[in-house]
């Protein structure tokens, strides 16, 4: 028998679902990643042959 | 013993899936004539075969099944493996090795690393021969855990015994390598790559569904410590239950899960490591034209990077269940009689339950899939470095085109069996031996690799000896202890990171104490902290 116990938060202290710290630490890796990626693909000319 | 009853509508879908592989592999068995085509595709390959290639080479059984397997153990706890993990790798590999390797490739006809680092460590036999030997052990090491993966997904979905599945995987693998060489491990990566892709994003969002949506996922997962006292009547620390909503702890001490933990495998051993790792290092060698490193990185990244996060969100969603209550996982007995739960089960089990039957079945040939474009690339490369590196440019210069193409082909053989056979008896997470093989590959080649590239005092002696003192501390850390060095009351650390320390320290002391390479060897090999050498 499933077992689902409600929520143990208030509304608010979630993003998400996710705590704040655990979001955090997913989103702003990946953009300042993706924007390196980004200014590097922007900012790219070809190596001297 | 457990009974097997074969799904007949998988094993069609698996057939199909072989057939389609089977048919692009001819292709590139007919384009396949020197040993460059064998290698490296003779660096022909089109942009999106070679985007698909990096994500195809570094995404594999150890990502659909052990990342899901990690994610079910200790969910989000490693997401720094999700956001700089093997999608950074492939991203950057491209960017600082690639990229800078470029005017390298056509200078000197590079096929392998190996070619490079003759060239600008000027050791043609020595260095390339340890290279080429420590190469092959990683990729060895690194297709156990591919075949732990067909196998955990033959017994699931397919319903055959866990060790058939994956023998039958590994005659195609390869009987394709064999014959088709890099053109066929990329054509067939193509398809492969493609499969896995587009199979984890639309089932992970369906399984994520099944469970009760992003935010239900999330705030049952902070619940897991409760739910899992309450249904499965284990302690609810259990299988760092209190962990799985946080990213980590900040308590040192905690295996896997504890910041000096995921500093030195996650921060650390997966990114640098896939990105000097033999696989995947070798592929910024077969791209066709340099403009393909402008673009390639940011939508590698993209790609993959939620390749791995919808993985590990299965993991977690499996976990969830598992908890509720609404899921069995298998339990699995180890070699030591101890009974433990199967965790890299977790994504096949819960799609069984989660997805309609028709997506359930073509979930096989992408989990296939992502194996086997790992597993092949492995076998190619693992069979380059004894045949070209070793065989042929240390020890047989003179040996024929046709000779060293057999000699290939015998050893792909060899190097399939051996690692198969080493399967037999499965591991609770096959995670555990990819990341044995990136700490080989990290503490072997980083410096040879990055130091090579970027540092103009490092030299040859420097580089022999941070590969073996890297290579050999590897080993013994891992011999002695396990997968994890615990320093009473201080920290818990992976076990390969000692090798790390004593590869720094030996490149750095040996680089400053004896002379650098030559000023014309250095700017033949464009060798300083640049990516782009100033036009002469």
């Amino acid at each position: 028998m499933p077992v689902v116990i409600g929520p143990l938060f208030e509304i608010g202290e979630r993003i998400l679902g996710m705590l704040p710290q655990t979001f955090a630490a997913l989103i702003l890796p990946i953009v300042i990643i993706v924007i390196i990626a980004l200014i590097w693909a922007l900012r790219w000319t070809p190596p001297p042959e | 013993m457990a009974s097997f009853q074969i799904n007949w509508d998988a094993f069609i879908a698996f057939i199909a899936y072989l057939i389609a592989i089977a048919i692009i592999a001819y292709f590139g068995a007919k384009r396949t004539r020197t040993i460059a085509d064998f290698v490296a595709a003779s660096g022909a390959l089109g942009f999106w075969t070679y985007v698909l290639l990096m994500v195809g080479s570094v995404f594999s059984g150890m990502t659909l099944i052990g990342v899901a397997g990690l994610g079910f153990t200790s969910g989000w706890a490693n997401l720094w493996e999700r956001v700089i993990g093997p999608a950074w790798a492939i991203a950057f590999c491209t960017i600082l090795v690639g990229y800078k390797l470029w005017p390298l490739r056509r200078k000197y006809n590079l096929l392998t690393i190996q070619d490079y680092f003759a060239i600008r460590y000027e050791d043609p036999k020595i260095f390339r021969a340890l290279a080429g030997i420590v190469s092959a052990v990683c990729c060895f090491a690194y297709l156990i855990g591919q075949f732990t993966a067909i196998g955990v997904v033959s017994e699931v979905i397919l319903g055959v015994p866990y060790y058939i599945g994956s023998l039958i995987a590994l005659v195609i693998v390869v009987g394709y390598v064999m014959t088709g060489g890099m053109f066929s491990t990329a054509w067939t990566t193509f398809l492969q790559a493609l499969l896995f892709i587009v199979g984890v994003y639309i089932t992970v969002p369906i399984i994520i569904s099944w469970v009760g949506g992003w935010v239900a996922l999330n705030e049952l997962a902070s619940q897991v410590p409760t739910l899992q006292n309450v249904t499965r009547k284990v302690a609810p620390g259990y299988l760092f239950g209190p962990f799985l909503d946080s990213p980590g702890s900040l308590e040192s001490t905690i295996p896997l899960v504890g910041w000096t933990f995921n500093l030195t495998l996650f921060g650390l051993t997966v990114p640098l490591g896939l990105m000097v790792v033999p696989h995947i290092i070798n592929n910024v060698l077969c791209y066709k034209d340099v403009k393909y490193t402008r673009w390639g990185p940011i939508i590698m990244y993209v790609i993959g990077m939620l390749v791995i996060l919808l993985t590990s969100l299965a993991g977690l969603a499996a976990r969830v269940a598992w908890a509720q209550g609404r899921l069995e996982i298998a339990e699995l007995t180890l070699a030591t009689g101890e009974k433990v739960r199967w965790s890299d089960m977790a994504y096949p089990t819960i799609a069984k339950v989660a997805l309609p039957y028709g997506l359930f079945i073509f979930l096989l040939p992408c989990i296939l899939a992502a194996v086997m474009s790992t597993t092949d690339r492995l076998l190619v490369t693992a069979a380059s470095n004894i045949s070209y590196d070793v065989i042929k440019n240390v020890f047989k210069p003179t040996i024929s085109e046709r000779s060293i193409m057999w000699i290939s082909r015998v050893i792909v053989l060899i190097i399939g069996l051996g690692s198969w056979s080493l399967t037999i008896t499965p591991q609770p997470m096959l995670a555990w031996f990819i990341w044995a093989a990136l700490g080989i590959a990290l503490n072997s080649f980083f410096w040879p690799v990055v130091g090579g590239l970027f540092w103009r005092r490092m030299n040859k002696h420097a580089a022999r000896w941070s590969l073996v003192a890297g290579f050999v501390v590897t080993l013994i850390c891992f011999a002695t202890y396990g997968t994890r060095i615990d320093i009473p009351g201080v920290a818990s650390i992976y076990a390969a990171f000692p090798g790390f320390i004593a590869s720094t320290v030996v490149a750095i002391v040996l680089s400053l104490v004896t002379k650098p390479h030559s000023e014309e060897v250095l700017k033949a090999t464009f060798t300083g902290p640049f990516l782009r050498p100033k036009s002469s």
